[in-house]
């Protein structure tokens, strides 16, 4: 089936893009983003450790798979620190994919939103794809978008907290008011249900890692999360029925039994 | 190719101090496993740029590989 959903130009057939992270093992990392039908991981850079050989398996298995790489700059705190990490990350994985995040307190590891749009115009100036992992403040995301940024990820809540939608109604304003960017679900997502709520929303996709990395079956909750964004999706494309305050029978009134039409 | 000295130099490597035989970035590097980035001082060195970087003493230097992330 032909997908409508690119990032920068490159389509995807999924719309649910994982996390390599927090799996209890790297064999079951491989086997829940099988599952899960992805074509696009996130992965991120740290210091190596020769004495430490888990990094080569990782990458092993990651190029395994031949998935899209998407490269974070979890936990750079200035901008120096982003684009350093950026062109490191462009060396290594040859791609100008870089999931931009920029913390802004260590508590709700929050996007710092100034320093995010000084490094997205660094990167975007720079040849990057920038998808800036954002809050779902729609001024700054209206700005991350006038720079150039065509993919923005908004957190539904705090990453790993998988509280799920926090606020709707920003969501959804972010939806309405910026209809052509495309918009990723990034952080906070716990069960596939809110997924399939902000797909039903209009989101273009989602990306989640905690919420299957740290399920009691990873490999099952991945599929789980694949069919309730499908599912979200369609349902989106449907279109819902409009909501209303007051009961209406679908089963037709005409010719019930047992009453008349005629008092007696 | 940048200019070789023969000395040892205290430098900040992966965080940790360590006492360097030679300023040549390229003579460091064979211990590291591929495929790895640098940055030096907070700054990026491209690949191409290995043979010409001379390290001084006191530098930061940082070798990442891929590991998981989110």
């Amino acid at each position: 089936m032909h997908s409508d959903f690119n990032i920068y130009g490159t389509q995807l057939n999924s719309r649910l893009i994982l996390g390599s992270a927090l799996y209890p093992s790297p064999a079951l990392m491989q086997q829940a983003l099988q599952q899960s039908g992805c074509e696009a991981v996130t992965l991120s850079l740290r210091r190596q450790a020769p004495e430490q050989q888990g990094g080569e398996q990782f990458w092993q298995l990651i190029r395994e798979l031949k998935l899209q790489l998407l490269p974070n700059t979890a936990g750079c705190h200035s901008v120096q620190q982003a684009v350093t990490l950026a062109q490191m990350s462009r060396e290594i994985f040859q791609t100008n994919w870089i999931k931009l995040e920029l913390i802004g307190d260590d508590y709700n590891l929050q996007p710092e939103p100034m320093l995010l749009l000084q490094a997205a115009e660094h990167l975007l100036a720079d040849g990057f794809e920038v998808l800036p992992y954002c809050t779902d403040d729609l001024v700054l995301c209206k700005r991350l978008y006038e720079l150039g940024c065509k993919v923005l990820m908004p957190w539904a809540a705090p990453i790993g907290s998988g509280l799920g939608v926090l606020n709707p109604y920003a969501l959804r304003t972010l939806r309405e008011r910026l209809p052509d960017a495309t918009l990723i679900v990034d952080a906070g997502l716990g069960v596939p249900s809110h997924a399939c709520q902000v797909m039903e929303m209009g989101f273009d996709g989602v990306l989640l890692n905690s919420a299957v990395a740290l399920a009691k079956d990873p490999v099952l909750m991945a599929l789980a999360f694949s069919q309730a964004v499908a599912a979200g999706r369609s349902a989106f494309l449907a279109g819902a029925m409009p909501k209303q305050d007051f009961a209406s029978p679908s089963t037709p009134v005409l010719g019930m039994p047992f009453w008349l039409q005629e008092a007696l | 190719m940048a200019e070789q000295m023969k000395t040892e130099l205290s430098i900040w490597l992966n965080g940790k101090k360590e006492s360097l035989d030679s300023n040549q970035l390229s003579h460091l590097l064979p211990r590291f496993k591929s495929p790895f980035a640098v940055a030096l001082n907070g700054c990026f060195i491209a690949a191409n740029q290995y043979p010409n970087t001379v390290l001084q003493a006191g530098d930061q230097l940082d070798i990442v590989s891929p590991i998981a992330g989110g």
